[in-house]
């Protein structure tokens, strides 16, 4: 009975996943978060509204288990975009997992480690990615700003943070 | 009808998991207890999936194997992706770089190029104490040294998957 909507999500997801590999090896969209989006949220969004349009005047499956598909679907597809941004750049605490597992079994220093960072890299490639997903914009006098995006983001993570009764995470 | 059923029961315990992550995190902060945050929320999302696989069964209780092991993976894939999400939405709260920038530039209104939050020593200190609260790694005599392997086996896998994606950096 809950084969048809496990069957459907995850074929759905398999799917979208195989055509999102394929676009980004062919043209790697600027705007990531928006390509994300479409792909994994609205183009399959439609795709479900459209196939309860048509499974309401047939009997092949219940509308129930296109809802549960439809659930299952978004679960791993908010999974997956959340998980993303992760492809995007070196993640610190894996690459610092990555030196310290070269370095065993001795082990290695926190000067060790220090010296496989690079402020600039770092630093530079947030800000990029910052500017070219329209959080942060240039003044006039050549300033980098909080764009309109980029400040409602922040009120939100603030907010949510207080719910915890946590402060600013440490980065 | 069992669809119906196993679909609620999943998403009350998504939203139960909520409610009981706050009480759990405040709780502990108020305890002034050191732990680390993404251990709880991580155990907390794997204990959660017990109970939801006890209320499943429950559900499936006259209906056949078949239906129970489909129904138990449905739960079980659903929650667990709902919850996921939450996880890095909790994580990125913890550890992104790129928002505790803009949080920075907020509070501060600093320009993105010299937020002094962005120092890479407090980074690195702040990875590796969070890397000791989980067990992953140990400082012995000045030495940090691996203890678990799970992050290296995921960093492969995310580099492999990098690579499937033609993304390099």
């Amino acid at each position: 009975m809950m084969g048809t909507p496990l069957l459907i999500g995850s074929a759905v997801f398999t799917a979208v996943l195989a055509a999102h590999v394929l676009i980004w090896r062919i043209a790697k969209p600027r705007s990531e978060i928006i390509a994300l989006a479409v792909m994994f949220i609205i183009a399959p969004g439609v795709l479900f509204l459209a196939g309860i349009g048509v499974l309401s005047n047939a009997s092949t499956v219940a509308p129930i288990d296109l809802v549960a598909a439809v659930v299952l679907y978004y679960a791993l597809a908010c999974a997956y975009i959340q998980t993303y941004p992760g492809f995007n750049c070196e993640i610190p605490t894996f690459k610092i997992v990555r030196v310290i597992a070269a370095s065993m079994p001795r082990g290695i220093t926190y000067e060790g480690i220090a010296q496989n960072f690079d402020a600039a890299e770092l630093q530079g490639s947030r800000t990029e990615l910052l500017g070219r997903d329209g959080l942060i914009e240039q003044t006039a006098d050549g300033q980098q700003v909080l764009g309109f995006k980029g400040r409602a983001l922040a009120d939100f993570f603030i907010a949510f943070r207080k719910m915890y009764g946590l402060g600013t995470g440490k980065g | 009808m069992l669809t119906a059923r196993v679909l609620v029961v999943t998403i009350i315990f998504f939203m139960a998991l909520i409610p009981l992550h706050v009480g759990c995190v405040r709780w502990l902060v108020h305890r002034r207890k050191a732990f680390s945050h993404q251990g709880l929320l991580m155990g907390l999302i794997l204990a959660l999936n017990v109970p939801l696989l006890g209320c499943v069964l429950a559900l499936c209780g006259t209906g056949n194997m078949s239906d129970l092991l489909t129904a138990g993976m449905y739960a079980a894939l659903t929650y667990t992706g709902l919850a996921y999400a939450y996880f890095h939405l909790f994580n990125m709260s913890e550890t992104a770089r790129r928002i505790k920038m803009i949080v920075g530039m907020r509070h501060n209104t600093a320009r993105a190029d010299d937020t002094p939050a962005y120092a890479v020593p407090d980074m690195i200190h702040a990875r590796l104490e969070r890397l000791m609260l989980l067990g992953h790694i140990e400082r012995i005599d000045g030495y940090y040294v691996l203890r678990n392997r799970f992050f290296v086996r995921v960093d492969a896998l995310m580099r492999a998957w990098k690579s499937l994606l033609g993304i390099g950096c």
